[in-house]
């Protein structure tokens, strides 16, 4: 794979990913556990 | 050359007319939980989170996502992915922090439009901010909602044959049909549905013609051969770069957004609907990129997509790739995108007339029984379709061009008035008066004036100048206070 299609590559594939990612960790900050789970 | 050709074929417009007539069938399913005002705006704040993220998702993408978007992926290559990521990162935090203070602060009886919270929190009695913000509300969202009736009208008029007009006044009956019969709920389970058809077709499209190409390594390696800058992110510089990501500040202002925040059963669950709702923003947006950039790789002559239009793609693509069936269905989530963006800026536009002005203003918030004004509120929504109608039809280049100040003028006053009032206690009453008008002031001289010469987008420097007013203002006047 050339050189000029990793750029292309990590805003096709791979920030989708970490978009989701993101919106998982930051739905479940400071999230409330139920009761009697640590 | 006609897109919509395949349509002549009576499966695809058999298919094609079910996800219009659909939604209708939705209403009638929703009519019995419209009891009252509150059930009619903001679906009696009962929604579930499913639905409040697909809704808040689909009410926010026009036809720009379907046609729009994949056509400037078509023209410019990956870079278009900017255009999608502030709009796409904005909505995922304003679920959780916008959504969840806006639906907390808004659970007393009396708040059911975002200027009943307006004039809640700042404790504004002579209803100043009401009037200004029904103006500023009123005139760009039936701007809004016209200039998507009229995009209705059109595709209408070259799917099937219609005047502009049929098409225009087709589109206002196909939403007003249920939106009269079930409000807000009918408005947002049609919203989901609608997602749906979206979803099917910028997935299974753009997965199709990758499989046909043999995969996404041979679709950059045939866009590379075409031309190596489509593959360059940064191609299209800096300042369009920031323009794009800047569309995402209009977000926060855009009140058929963020009454669907209001409408949620329990503000936590707002979490749930940030996952589900950024999901399908990202299913959404990433599959309308991979339209244009897959439909450029098979189709690299302009001359072979109608009028050299590169929003034709996506129509274009759809054609060559399906069947029949799918045709009609893909084709129908044009539409769904258009029609699920007007019927929730056309309730908007009902509620700031009936509620905001009528009942809150005029009638000093005793307008009469719920059934009395459950019968007013469907009859302004009937008036308040019918102007945008004839806006539609008669007066295209108005409309066109206050819609230019729409998104901007909405996201840089009203906006800024959300976050500062949800987040600065200091934030007061003459703070978010100045908020409004600067906003909206900055946003049309912006656009008239400086964006040629500057190459900056107007929401950008107007909402700066909503927020320094805003709180300039307040502090200066708890000075004088003080």
């Amino acid at each position: 794979m050339s050189g000029i299609m990793m750029p292309a590559l990590l805003v096709l594939v791979v920030l989708p990913v970490a978009i989701i990612a993101l919106a998982l960790a930051v739905a479940n900050y400071g999230r409330r556990r139920p009761e009697g789970r640590r | 050359m006609n897109a919509y050709a395949g349509l002549a074929n009576p499966l695809a417009l058999a298919v094609f007319a079910a996800t219009l007539l659909l939604p209708i069938a939705v209403g009638l399913w929703t009519v019995r939980r419209t009891r009252s005002q509150s059930d009619f705006y903001v679906g009696g704040r009962s929604m579930g989170r499913f639905v409040v993220a697909l809704s808040a998702v689909s009410s926010g993408r026009s036809s720009w996502l379907v046609l729009g978007l994949s056509g400037m992926a078509y023209t410019r290559g990956v870079g278009a992915v900017w255009a999608v990521v502030g709009y796409v990162l904005v909505e995922l935090f304003q679920f959780i922090l916008i959504g969840r203070r806006l639906r907390e602060q808004s659970a007393g009886s009396a708040v059911i439009t975002i200027l009943d919270w307006m004039e809640a929190r700042f404790a504004d009695r002579r209803h100043v901010l009401r009037i200004t913000g029904a103006a500023i509300i009123a005139v760009f969202l039936t701007a809004y909602v016209a200039a998507q009736l009229n995009a209705g009208g059109k595709a209408l008029s070259a799917a099937l044959g219609w005047s502009v007009w049929t098409g225009v006044a087709v589109s206002a009956v196909l939403i007003l049909a249920y939106m009269l019969l079930g409000g807000f709920v009918a408005v947002a389970f049609n919203d989901v549905v609608r997602a749906v058809i979206m979803l099917i077709g910028l997935v299974a499209l753009p997965v199709f013609a990758i499989a046909r190409l043999g995969g996404e390594r041979e679709l950059l390696v045939q866009l590379q051969a075409l031309d190596p800058a489509l593959l360059d992110p940064l191609a299209l510089g800096f300042g369009a770069l920031v323009g794009f990501v800047g569309i995402g500040l209009g977000s926060p202002g855009q009140p058929h957004i963020l009454v669907r925040y209001m409408s949620i059963d329990d503000p936590d669950r707002l979490r749930d609907s940030a996952v589900i709702g950024t999901i399908t923003n990202v299913v959404l947006a990433w599959g309308a990129l991979h339209v244009g950039l897959v439909g450029r790789a098979l189709i690299p002559s302009l001359d072979a997509l109608p009028g050299r239009d590169p929003e034709m793609v996506y129509l274009v693509l759809t054609g060559e790739l399906f069947g029949p069936a799918m045709f009609g269905l893909l084709v129908g989530g044009v539409f769904a995108a258009i029609l699920s963006t007007a019927d929730s800026q056309l309730l908007v536009v009902g509620s700031t007339i009936g509620r905001d002005l009528y009942e809150m203003v005029l009638r000093g918030g005793e307008a009469g029984g719920e059934r009395e004004m459950l019968r007013l509120n469907r009859a302004v929504l009937v008036a308040a379709g019918a102007v945008a109608v004839v806006l539609a039809a008669t007066a295209q280049d108005l409309v066109f061009w206050l819609v230019l100040f729409a998104w901007g003028g909405l996201g840089a006053s009203i906006g800024s008035v959300v976050i500062l009032g949800l987040f600065w206690p200091r934030y007061e009453r003459w703070g978010a008066l100045a908020s409004l008008v600067t906003g909206s002031a900055v946003t049309v001289v912006w656009r008239v004036w400086l964006k040629a010469p500057t190459g900056v987008y107007e929401l950008i420097p107007a909402f700066g100048a909503a927020l320094l007013a805003g709180a300039l203002t307040s502090l200066l006047c708890r000075r004088r206070g003080a």
